[in-house]
């Protein structure tokens, strides 16, 4: 007994001594008590949880290679690579990277131009992003993808809705007393049909990494990673709400985009100044708050911002890190979003912008991913990151919150964010595909078409602000080189595609297609209505034949389909899109002359497939420097047909088809007589030996040096 | 866990199978799945969420294509 | 440092003497646990401000990223490798960033283990229950000259039974009365003390007396060092040990209270807005 006493005050003494000679902390940690525990447990745990998996691995792994091995031996021994990467560049326009390359500034471009492949790839009707990337990921036209433009009308009600998801709560609802509380997860739908082509190659055994393509939202499940990218919603349920906050009693709202919120003085230490974030309604409905403080320091160049306990330093005209904000989503549970702030003025007021509020990749409030662990693993290595669909804020731009630099910032902020998950899913897919999809290129060209212009209306709109002039060259250079970081790191057995879904044009005039309905005689208003209300609130439908909704399309009042439908269908039907297409095609902008539609076609003859009847029943292709109004998008019928676009949205695509083709490069030689990219997924699966199916429209193109 | 199961006569199953090729699905799932919210929808009528004007705006907020 | 390490003593005792003055009616486990949550919450913060928290953090996640990649990438084998390795390296950078707020909480959690160790490894004995009390003497020859004299309290119930090849004296004692004892050992004309407790509620019991030493006075800071010079190297009392009773199992206190303090540390890691 004597002995142990001596034996424990010798291994105490032991132990100490050695601890403080070594300055182990591991040694520390198995004796000092809890401080040295916090320290040991997390990074134990970590190991022990990798030692988990890999015995469960171990454990389970013959049978999961006998299982794989029969569908991974026939995917991979008839593949002709062991690996294709596709760099997709949103809206990247083969006439512009023509240029600069024969300019010399896109030397890596033009490398693959002179020793692969550089064609125009022929896009979608119409030329919209979701629409275009559906096709390129399912291989068919919209009328098996049921994808038409950003917007679906619901024939219920004249009203829009996102057509590629639907989110609403779980319907399920526990009843305690006079509390209702929602329980299940949200309810979510894509409302995108058909499979993506990396579906169809996971069937086989081929694995894929699939970043940022649009139209992934919500997530389907494949052998592969992807995290979804365009029409991602922020945590509020919108496509993208920034958030002004300023401590002037101008309460003037903004047009689009934003909320404009006022700073008060922080009532408790009567110093500074607070704010709150708008959050997520709460179950009863009621939105929820995240409340803040804003404390302007000695340097008149930055303030302090408290949030969630935490305080950040914010300085003039810089961007904050992405900060952590949460909402009480209901009883014991919160919603976690992230943003950054932006210290715009001190004096005479104090202003600041706030980005949207994203989903937090690392505590998704909603399945960003798939798996679902794949966004968190993506936020705990890189840090936390933007995953708003569209998440460069165009209209922060658009309304003057923004200027050209701290767009740009914002935007390039966002694009290293996604390059570094690039690079990482290219060294984690040794075999099979890897994709990513670079929105920057749309939102740069979108918002900054206005300088490659000398009389493009914007330009002089937006002359007073900060200007950058190169902006939409110094991006197409930039991408160049992350082209060539790309090219080092594959080899001649490695296929790189860069694609993009369509090109770019400028966006000068806008056409009122309901404006021109009404003054045409197939739209009626309401009496005493002016027509300046959103959504059709004011035409009267019993007098309605036909209507203008969305980016490219025209709608029949049809009876039995619209609520109000006034238009048999069948011969009435066909007869009034005949004449529409025969009046629209061709017309002409009176102040120039020029030809602004270029042609309208009926939907029979550019769709096919099982959705054809939820697709507008005219296509319109406007002719360059064209595009719908901002007013007719969105069911307004007031305002002239044609009229000039000021905003700093200069440039678009969403115009006749042909005249906006995208780009295709290839490190390899591609046969094909004229690429579209409809053509990528047959050309995929035929690449790893997959019998193509039978639903496909496009053709596989036949990669000579391979 | 294992999905949901009905069970569909053989013959039934083959000319589904086949129209849903005719008709350009991706695999006879996506045919039935179609098939049947259709003739729901003509029961039952539509079961999209009646938005208000302003619950539309907020849903579409932000979409740069848009004001 | 003599001096020092008295200084340090004192404070340890002092301190703790008055921490321990409202828990000593307590059940030991009830004690033990309030001392685990407070010294939970005290190394909480002191990590906290102690540690870059931001990098902590960032080290971290890293870790756990690596081993979701472990997962989400176990078709490609050469990912899963590499992961392996990541995992080691990330968990290594983890551990150099917690070495500083370690290092600083090591002197007072020394200190205060080695105060819980006097109130929570052993306990009194018993009226009516024999214990042994050791006498170590410097010198083989010492062990027959060594003679104890017990106090009202205590009493011998053996010869006492010498050990000259050990250059022990052990003597067999029995409790007979509550309250502190000191037990007297002579030899060679010199004497030397010993407390003794005998109580029923938690006591700080001193289970050695040493003879002077840096490391083994910090360990028995409770009863000052033998006289240097003196015959009898060490006077050490076998007290019973206590075990912590939870439910069917009897605890090691130190198991016990490693675990409560790690479970207040957990419990109190996001009111105290501490990463670890």
């Amino acid at each position: 007994m004597q002995r142990t006493v001596h034996k424990r005050k010798a291994l105490f003494a032991g132990l100490a001594a050695a601890t403080l000679i070594l300055a182990t902390p591991v040694v520390a940690a198995a004796y000092v008590g809890p401080g040295a525990g916090f320290a040991v447990l997390s990074s134990f745990l970590t190991l022990f949880i990798a030692f988990l998996y890999s015995l469960l691995a171990l454990v389970t792994w013959p049978i999961r290679q006998l299982l794989r091995w029969r569908r991974r031996r026939r995917a991979y021994q008839r593949a002709r690579v062991e690996r294709a990467v596709i760099v997709g560049f949103d809206g990247m326009d083969p006439e512009l990277a023509t240029r600069w390359m024969d300019e010399g500034k896109l030397p890596h471009l033009a490398r693959l131009r002179d020793q692969g492949t550089f064609r125009k790839l022929a896009t979608t009707f119409p030329p919209i992003s979701p629409v275009a990337w559906s096709t390129f990921l399912t291989g068919v036209n919209p009328g098996k993808h049921n994808i038409y433009d950003f917007l679906a009308r619901n024939p219920a009600n004249y009203l829009p809705y996102l057509s590629s998801a639907q989110i609403g709560d779980s319907g399920r609802r526990l009843k305690i007393g006079k509390w209702s509380l929602p329980i299940g997860r949200p309810k979510m739908r894509l409302l995108r049909k058909s499979k993506p082509f990396w579906n169809l190659l996971g069937d086989a055994g081929v694995f894929s990494s699939v970043l940022r393509v649009p139209i992934t939202f919500p997530p389907e499940k494949f052998q592969g990673v992807l995290l979804s990218g365009m029409c991602v919603p922020d945590l509020c349920g919108s496509q993208g709400t920034f958030y002004f906050y300023s401590s002037s009693t101008a309460t003037n709202a903004f047009e689009e985009g934003g909320v404009r919120l006022r700073l008060q003085k922080n009532p408790k230490s009567g110093r500074g100044f607070a704010g709150t974030i708008p959050g997520p309604g709460n179950n009863g409905g009621s939105e929820t708050r995240c409340p803040f403080t804003l404390e302007a320091r000695d340097k008149k160049s930055e303030c302090v911002l408290e949030i969630e306990g935490q305080r950040y330093t914010l300085r003039m005209g810089e961007y904050s890190e992405w900060i952590e904000v949460s909402f009480r989503a209901g009883r014991g549970s919160r919603a976690r979003g992230i943003c950054r702030f932006l210290l715009k003025q001190l004096a005479p007021d104090v202003e600041v912008y706030v980005t949207p509020v994203n989903i937090d990749p690392r505590r998704p409030a909603l399945p960003i991913s798939h798996p679902l662990s794949y966004s968190v693993y993506l936020g705990k290595l890189l840090g936390p990151y933007a995953t708003l669909g569209l998440a460069e804020d165009t209209w922060g731009l658009n309304e003057g919150v923004l200027d050209d630099n701290s767009f740009l910032e914002q935007c390039y902020l966002i694009h290293d964010e996604r390059e570094k998950m690039f690079f990482d899913a290219l060294e984690k897919t040794a075999r099979g595909v890897c994709i990513c999809v670079f929105d920057i290129t749309d939102r740069v060209q979108h918002m900054f078409w206005r300088y490659l212009e000398k009389d493009h209306p914007a330009a002089e709109a937006t002359a007073g602000a900060p200007q950058r002039r190169d902006a939409i060259e110094q991006m197409y250079v930039r991408m160049d080189a992350l082209v060539g970081r790309v090219m080092e790191q594959v080899d001649d057995k490695t296929l790189v595609l860069v694609v993009s879904d369509h090109g770019f044009q400028s966006f000068a005039r806008g056409v009122n297609l309901n404006r021109w309905l009404l003054d045409n005689g197939y739209l009626a208003l309401k009496d005493g209505a002016t027509g300046t209300h959103d959504w059709f609130a004011d035409v009267d439908w019993s007098k309605t034949q036909a209507f203008a909704m969305g980016l490219n399309g025209i709608y029949v009042n049809q009876r039995n389909r619209e609520r109000d439908g006034i238009i048999e269908p069948g011969k009435d039907t066909q007869e009034l899109i005949r004449e529409l297409c025969a009046k629209l095609t061709g017309l002409a902008d009176p102040a120039s002359g020029q030809v602004g539609v270029t042609e309208v076609f009926d939907r029979r003859n550019v769709y096919n497939g099982p959705y054809v009847d939820g697709s507008p029943d005219l296509v319109i292709c406007y002719a360059r420097g064209y595009r719908a109004a901002w007013e007719s998008v969105k069911g307004q019928v007031a305002g002239e047909i044609f009229s000039d676009n000021n905003k700093a949205w200069s440039g678009d695509h969403c115009i006749d088809p042909r005249l906006v083709p995208g780009v295709l490069f290839s490190n390899h030689k591609i046969e094909a007589a004229a690429p579209a990219i409809v053509d990528v997924a047959p050309t995929m699966l035929e690449l790893f030996g997959v019998k193509l199916p039978a639903h496909f429209d496009g053709k596989a193109w036949s990669i000579s040096t391979l | 866990m294992f999905g949901n199961r009905v069970k569909i006569d053989d013959g039934l199953l083959m000319k589904a199978k086949k129209c849903s090729e005719l008709a350009g699905y991706a695999d006879v799932e996506e045919f039935v799945n179609h098939v049947l919210e259709k003739e729901i929808t003509k029961i039952l009528g539509s079961d999209d969420e009646q938005q208000s004007d302003a619950e539309v705006k907020k849903r579409l907020q932000g979409l740069g294509y848009i004001e | 440092m003599r001096l020092l390490i008295s200084a340090v003593n004192a404070a340890a005792n002092g301190v703790c003497e008055i921490l321990f003055a409202s828990l000593r009616g307590l059940p030991p486990l009830v004690a033990l646990g309030i001392i685990a949550f407070l010294t939970g919450a005290v190394m909480l913060l002191a990590y906290k401000f102690t540690s870059n928290q931001r990098s902590i953090g960032r080290a971290k996640d890293v870790m756990q990223a690596h081993v979701l990649a472990v997962r989400l990438f176990q078709d490609q084998i050469g990912v899963v490798l590499r992961s392996y390795g990541r995992i080691l390296r990330a968990t290594f950078g983890y551990l150099r960033l917690s070495l500083v707020p370690l290092l600083v909480m090591f002197i007072p959690l020394t200190l205060l283990l080695i105060q819980l160790e006097a109130r929570f490894a052993y306990r009194s004995p018993r009226i009516g229950e024999p214990f042994l009390v050791t006498v170590r003497v410097a010198q083989p020859q010492d062990v027959a000259g060594v003679s104890l004299e017990t106090p009202a309290g205590l009493a011998l119930t053996a010869p006492l039974l010498r050990d000259a090849e050990g250059r022990e004296v052990v003597a067999r004692l029995e409790a007979r009365q509550a309250g502190s004892w000191n037990l007297l050992v002579r030899l060679a004309g010199s004497e030397s003390k010993k407390q003794l407790i005998v109580s029923e509620r938690l006591e700080s019991l001193s289970t050695e007396r040493v003879s002077p030493g840096i490391l083994a006075r910090l360990l028995n800071p409770l009863e000052d060092p033998l006289p240097a010079g003196s015959p009898v190297i060490a006077i050490a009392v076998d007290y019973p040990e206590r075990r912590i009773a939870l439910g069917r199992f009897n605890l090691n206190w130190m198991v016990t209270f490693f675990v409560l303090s790690l479970l207040a540390g957990l419990a109190l890691k996001r009111p105290l807005r501490a990463d670890f």
